[in-house]
């Protein structure tokens, strides 16, 4: 990540630096390791909502002080389900002491 | 950093006690070795089937240009002997302060090696904001300066050479701060602020180039403008950079280069549970990244330069590759 300032001037920030946070419920925020550098991410939740607007807020923090904070914009469209199909994967069922579950039957 | 140009003959004599090697302007490329030699940064050899071979493992600061010129006159009463290829090897030490033109003679064959060899012949030490200033953070003043890139540039050239400029050898150097209490340079050459006061960077490895430059950090307080945060999903050209570039040299001695244009485009697409977005924020002036919040417009359009001494580089070469013009960085 970068930090632009009031000089003009802009950083890299390291990523141990950088703290995110979820602004709604339906994203989880979370920093993976990819090999020697780390990467931030955000992921869409199980049972999340279609939203747009700011879901993630990062804070850059050295030690217990914090240097400042940025929101990242996200359209999260989950389109509604139009149609859903229930297939079962047996196509006769039987308790399982009955006799109809063993051979030839089953 | 070397594309050499070789040219199989057609004999079937073994010619190696039939040669030696010479050389027009030795001082010019340093000092050769007619045999085995324990330094072989370039070597140049015979081998039984006449085919001519050049092995190069050049990891100096230098960049050369080889044009081999082959005149076979080979007498076939010849000696035919059997043994490994024998060798004539040119050393480049490094520590030479010239460039310019010279031949490697092998009059047994009337056969020349015209080498140029381009030299740095200045650099400089550029800092991306000379001035650390300590950052003023949500609390109030924060005992956190300010830090920035360091990349070493250097401009490569010789006597009758178009100069070549620009060459980031970053990693090529060793640099070392005056006063390590007033900065610190890590391994990714990121200087950080540490204390108020001033101090010098300089090249340390290279003596005879007296590169360097200041740094003054100051407790006068900046604030952070920005934390620019964008999600991205993906990238994709919107228009893709070519396969091929076409390169023009001028002046006819100058190096080659050529340029293309690209524009990239970062996708964002969440439209199911699970979908991930990497999270990223930009260097950006404060313009565009205020053009980027209103527009929601995620394109960088992106304007590459290549450029490369005359047939001495190639595209997968260290010196292209370490074109600071060629970076592109998003993240």
């Amino acid at each position: 990540m970068y930090a632009t300032f009031a000089d003009g001037a802009s950083q890299q920030v390291p990523a141990t630096e950088v703290v995110l946070a979820s602004n709604v419920a339906g994203v989880i925020t979370e920093v993976v390791n990819q090999g020697t550098s780390q990467a931030a991410t955000m992921r869409v939740a199980v049972g999340a909502s279609a939203y747009v607007g700011d879901v993630v807020t990062a804070t850059w923090r050295v030690g217990n002080e914090t240097l400042g904070s940025g929101v990242g914009w996200a359209n999260l469209t989950l389109p509604l389900p139009t149609l859903v199909t229930a297939t079962a994967s047996q196509s006769r069922v039987a308790p399982p002491d009955d006799s109809a579950t063993t051979y030839p039957i089953s | 950093m070397v594309e050499v140009f070789s040219r199989a003959a057609t004999g079937a004599s073994d010619v190696s006690s039939a040669f030696h090697c010479n050389s027009t302007d030795m001082a010019l490329l340093g000092t050769y070795d007619n045999g085995a030699n324990p330094h072989p940064h370039l070597t140049l050899a015979l081998t039984r089937n006449l085919a001519l071979t050049l092995t190069l493992t050049v990891t100096l600061t230098l960049i050369l240009t080889l044009t081999l010129t082959l005149i076979l006159t080979l007498p076939l009463a010849l000696p035919l002997t059997r043994g490994g290829p024998a060798g004539c090897t040119l050393v480049l030490s490094g520590r030479e302060v010239g460039g310019g033109t010279a031949s490697v003679l092998l009059p047994a064959l009337s056969l020349s090696l015209h080498m140029r060899v381009w030299y740095p012949i200045n650099a400089t030490v550029s800092i991306g904001d000379g001035q650390l200033h300590r950052i003023s953070g949500v609390g109030g003043l924060s005992s956190v300066y300010q830090s920035t890139d360091v990349v070493v540039l250097a401009t490569f050239g010789g006597e009758g050479l178009a100069p070549v400029v620009d060459v980031d050898v970053s990693s090529l150097v060793t640099l070392s701060v005056a006063n390590s209490s007033i900065a610190t340079l890590d391994s990714d050459l990121r200087l950080h602020g540490l204390a108020a006061g001033s101090t010098i960077l300089s090249v340390s490895s290279a003596p005879m180039l007296s590169v360097q430059s200041s740094i003054t950090v100051s407790d006068t307080p900046v604030e952070l403008s920005q934390l620019q945060v964008l999600l991205v999903t993906g990238v994709a050209w919107q228009t893709a950079a070519p396969d091929t570039v076409a390169l023009s040299m001028t002046p006819a001695s100058g190096p080659w280069s050529g340029s293309f244009g690209a524009v990239v485009q970062l996708e964002q697409r969440l439209a199911s549970e699970g979908d991930v977005a990497e999270v990223l924020a930009l260097a950006l002036t404060l313009a565009l990244a205020v053009a980027l919040t209103r527009t929601r417009t995620r394109t960088l359009t992106l304007t590459l330069t290549l450029t490369w001494p005359r047939s001495s580089c190639t595209p997968r070469s260290r010196t292209a590759r370490r074109s600071r013009c060629r970076r592109l960085r998003l993240s």
